[in-house]
């Protein structure tokens, strides 16, 4: 998965503009994790410089089932080639609101993964989410501290606040924050 | 009579499309053709403007909950961009946004996997 993962990284930025790669990941009847769905969903055309639209159907649902998402957060040219970029608010929603447990990030060598916990509310709107999410790194970026780590900061907190369970690292090792 | 009378009436879609952002929609996009108008004025400040207007009224439910939407990170670039005096920059970063909302407003949820 980590190698699989690491490859994604590398394909987010074809002919050196940012596109966001993922794919589903899913667990087996002994709870070991895959990736399925490489490159997410087809037939619907959308921008993938901001988007990842995972697909959410699974080969060979007697064994597997889905349980989370993984995609890159790549910012090119535009976005000062950026990395170390947590989860964004509409990622957060997304765990919140969506039927997955696990949600997981490559940015550069960095990965974040946020897992769901009995902590976690089934509900959240989504404005106060994201208003929240961009006030907050906007904050830290006229504050002095950089896109990137403004939105680690952001993530952790959040993690705080919607009882997630939060881990970042790298090179496939995480640890939880 | 009856066939000359069929072909004569107006055209109807066969079904509505399915558009999540309603009634918040055509005001959103309103404002992206106003932004469009002023990109091609060059006046970049007005752009800025109405596409501020456009997001805002769009909201932030527009896209099922599986999508991966991560546009409110780039939104901070844009503003970035715009504080830093790079308003073209900003407008064309703001546009593809607003642009990727509303397009992800047709978008059906996918059926969701069994737990």
């Amino acid at each position: 998965m980590v190698a699989l993962m690491a490859a994604q990284w590398r394909a987010s930025f074809p002919h050196g503009h940012q596109k966001e790669q993922g794919g589903t990941i899913v667990a087996d009847q002994h709870g070991g994790l895959s990736i399925q769905n490489v490159g997410g969903a087809r037939g619907f055309r959308y921008n993938q410089g901001h988007l990842f639209l995972p697909n959410l159907r699974i080969s060979d649902p007697a064994r597997f089932r889905a349980v989370g998402t993984f995609h890159t957060h790549p910012y090119d040219g535009s976005g000062n080639w950026a990395t170390g970029v947590s989860f964004s608010g509409g990622d957060m929603g997304s765990l919140i609101l969506g039927p997955f447990l696990l949600s997981v990030v490559q940015s550069g060598p960095r990965m974040f993964a946020y897992v769901k916990t009995k902590l976690t509310p089934a509900y959240v709107d989504k404005w106060v989410l994201h208003k929240d999410s961009e006030e907050e790194v906007w904050m830290r970026m006229r504050a002095g501290q950089t896109f990137s780590q403004g939105s680690r900061i952001m993530a952790a907190g959040h993690a705080l606040q919607f009882g997630f369970a939060y881990y970042q690292g790298a090179h496939g090792v995480l640890t939880r924050i | 009579m009856l066939l000359a009378l069929l072909l004569l009436a107006p055209a109807t879609s066969s079904s509505p499309s399915f558009n999540r952002c309603q009634p918040r929609f055509e005001k959103a996009a309103a404002q992206l053709r106003v932004a469009d108008g002023a990109t091609k004025r060059g006046d970049y400040r007005a752009a800025n403007v109405a596409l501020d207007a456009g997001l805002e009224r769009l909201g932030y439910d527009y896209a099922p909950p599986e999508v991966a939407d991560d546009t409110d990170l780039h939104l901070i670039l844009a503003k970035g961009q715009q504080r830093n005096g790079k308003l073209r920059l900003a407008a064309a970063s703001k546009r593809s946004i607003l642009a990727s909302r509303l397009r992800l407003c047709s978008l059906p949820a996918q059926r969701t996997p069994r737990r």
